[in-house]
């Protein structure tokens, strides 16, 4: 299973290599994709304003709400575990940190 | 006619407040380092407001609300959605690393990755030519509102208002631009929110004022039909690119305490942004759409509406408001385009053994220089500020955003397609925009080309050498500075 795993993770990555032309093909229809999104949003109305402009409202508010949270939580989780695993490594090599 | 001279008062009093505080801040920018990034040593709150202070400028003010009626509110919310993802997009790619490689300008992160003085070179004449566009925005504002208080012509308080600015950059450096930023940012936010809320209360609230602004405006609330919508799309990359590529922003980053606070600083920034720009742009297009749609200039509208709404000692407060936003951006410019030539231009490329003394007064006389040519700008530029600002921000964008974050992300990244993906980015945008051929979507088209470039020569090319990969790896260690 953890092979299984594995050779699922090696082959995501195979296919998101710069050296795969698929992964051209979907860069493109992806921005295809946002365009015509986009063109929708902006013409289709919820209430007084375009799906779009309410959209673009809460990104302004919410993605740095959003991130600003999971920064403060994720932070110091990441320090910790940072400064641990140099710590680690230091002794494993005998240096000072 | 006559002079206003009660908001001409509050006017004043604050100017002699601000240049009041760049006398004292004077006295701790003997260095280098206290020039330009105000001694590293400022805090999460100041790195926010300063943030908030430097994008909330003159033309988003002034311009973004007479730009939401042209467009719709689709395009001038996406385009402020775009300014405070790209603080995001700065947070969590550039900010902490940018801070602890320790260097003044964009530019000087640039060699210190590339070792390249061709690059350097290019990319420092990028930088000028796009912070002349920004500063003769600002200028432009300014003089408009200078005109308003003396009913004198543009013109004359125009050249007025480029002296006040000079005086105040060039006697205290980054650290009066940090000190009094953090006033102008409060007041900014007291008259934002103020604004907004005296329209809405005065005109019976936002369905009253929503239904005049639409039987004058009948797409205000989506995209004018007549705005291509690609080239929205091109206005939400170029300004998503903004909080990476804007040198000015860049030096904020760089006079924080550290990386975290850098970070966090930021994200403040970007939450006030968010909140309060959206808010005011909102009230001020709706009041502009709702009585004062017939008036050709919408610079001359949003005038009109703070007269409308405010009373004389209040429209010198708001003026007073914008022209800190004016001044603040300005300042942060005239610094960052004085810091590329002095830094980057003379002392990397013409004289690389000259003093501190030498290179602050240089940095100092600059600001002069760089001030005049801007005023010059200023005088012969006729578009509307959002647009020749959108345009500024897109060449940096398409010359720096690659070099930059691969720079910095991928170990992979060497000096020659840093050089090319610059180099075809800027071209390709210069011709895109000269031609006409995409007007607002040009970094459609230049950014990801340039993006191609930087992978395609990377990749064809050997990778750069250890000490290099080294060092870029040192970037991504801890927080801890």
């Amino acid at each position: 299973m953890n092979q299984n795993h594995c050779s699922r993770s090696r082959h995501a990555i195979g296919y998101l290599s710069l050296r795969n032309p698929s992964i051209y093909l979907s860069i493109v229809l992806v921005v295809l994709f946002f365009i015509s999104l986009i063109k929708s949003l902006s013409t289709v109305y919820l209430g007084p304003f375009a799906v779009m402009t309410w959209l673009s409202f809460f990104m302004c508010i919410g993605v740095p709400i959003l991130i600003g949270g999971l920064f403060i939580i994720l932070q110091p989780k990441w320090d910790t575990r940072y400064t641990g695993s140099r710590k680690t490594a230091c002794a494993d090599e005998g240096k000072e940190g | 006619m006559e002079i206003r001279l009660t908001e001409l008062i509050i006017v004043i009093l604050y100017f002699a407040a601000m240049i009041g505080i760049g006398v004292w801040a004077n006295r701790s920018t003997r260095t280098q380092s206290g020039f330009w990034v105000s001694s590293r040593d400022v805090g999460s709150w100041m790195v926010g407001l300063c943030f908030f202070s430097a994008g909330a400028s003159g033309s988003l003010m002034i311009s973004n609300p007479g730009f939401a009626l042209k467009a719709g509110l689709a395009g001038i919310i996406t385009m402020i959605s775009a300014i405070t993802v790209s603080y995001m997009l700065a947070v969590t790619l550039v900010a902490s690393q940018l801070r602890k490689m320790g260097k003044y300008t964009v530019v000087d992160l640039l060699e210190e990755r590339y070792g390249s003085k061709v690059l350097t070179g290019l990319s420092s004449i990028v930088v000028v030519v796009a912070f002349l566009f920004y500063i003769a925005v600002q200028i432009k504002a300014g003089g408009m509102i200078g005109a308003f208080l003396f009913n004198i012509s543009f013109g004359k308080a125009a050249a007025a208002m480029t002296v006040v600015f000079v005086l105040y950059v060039a006697i205290g450096g980054m650290k009066s631009v940090t000190l009094t930023e953090a006033i102008q940012a409060v007041l900014m936010l007291m008259v934002m929110a103020f604004l907004a809320l005296t329209i809405m209360i005065k005109e019976g609230g936002f369905g009253e004022l929503y239904s005049k602004t639409i039987e004058n405006v009948p797409f205000y609330g989506g995209l004018n039909p007549d705005f291509p919508y690609l080239a929205l799309v091109g206005l939400f990359i170029t300004w998503f690119t903004m909080g990476i590529v804007s040198p000015h922003f860049v030096m904020r980053t760089l006079s924080a305490k550290n990386g975290t606070v850098a970070r966090k600083g930021i994200l403040i920034g970007a939450v006030l942004t968010g909140f309060f720009a959206s808010l005011y742009i909102l009230a001020v297009s709706l009041a502009e759409g709702a009585f004062f749609i017939g008036m050709a200039d919408t610079d001359q509208a949003w005038v009109s509406v703070i007269n409308r709404y405010f009373s004389p000692f209040l429209v010198g407060l708001t003026l007073a408001g914008v022209m800190a936003a004016v001044m603040s951006t300005t300042a942060a410019q005239l610094l960052a385009c004085s810091a590329s030539i002095v830094n980057d231009l003379y002392n990397k490329l013409i004289n690389t053994q000259a003093s501190e003394k030498a290179l602050v007064g240089l940095g100092r006389f600059f600001v002069v220089v760089v001030a005049v040519v801007a005023f010059g700008v200023a005088m012969s530029e006729t578009k509307i500020m959002t647009l020749i600002v959108t345009t500024a921000t897109g060449f940096l964008a398409s010359s720096f955003f690659f070099p930059i974050v691969l720079g910095i992300w991928w170990k992979r990244m060497n000096t020659l397609a840093a050089v090319w993906s610059g180099i075809i980015g800027f071209a390709v945008y210069g011709l895109v925009y000269a031609f006409k051929l995409f007007p607002t979507g040009e970094t459609i088209i230049a950014l990801p080309i340039s993006g191609i470039v930087a992978i395609a020569v990377c990749l064809l090319t050997p990778p750069p050498p250890p000490e290099i990969v080294g060092m870029q790896a040192s970037w991504h260690e801890g927080d801890s500075v």
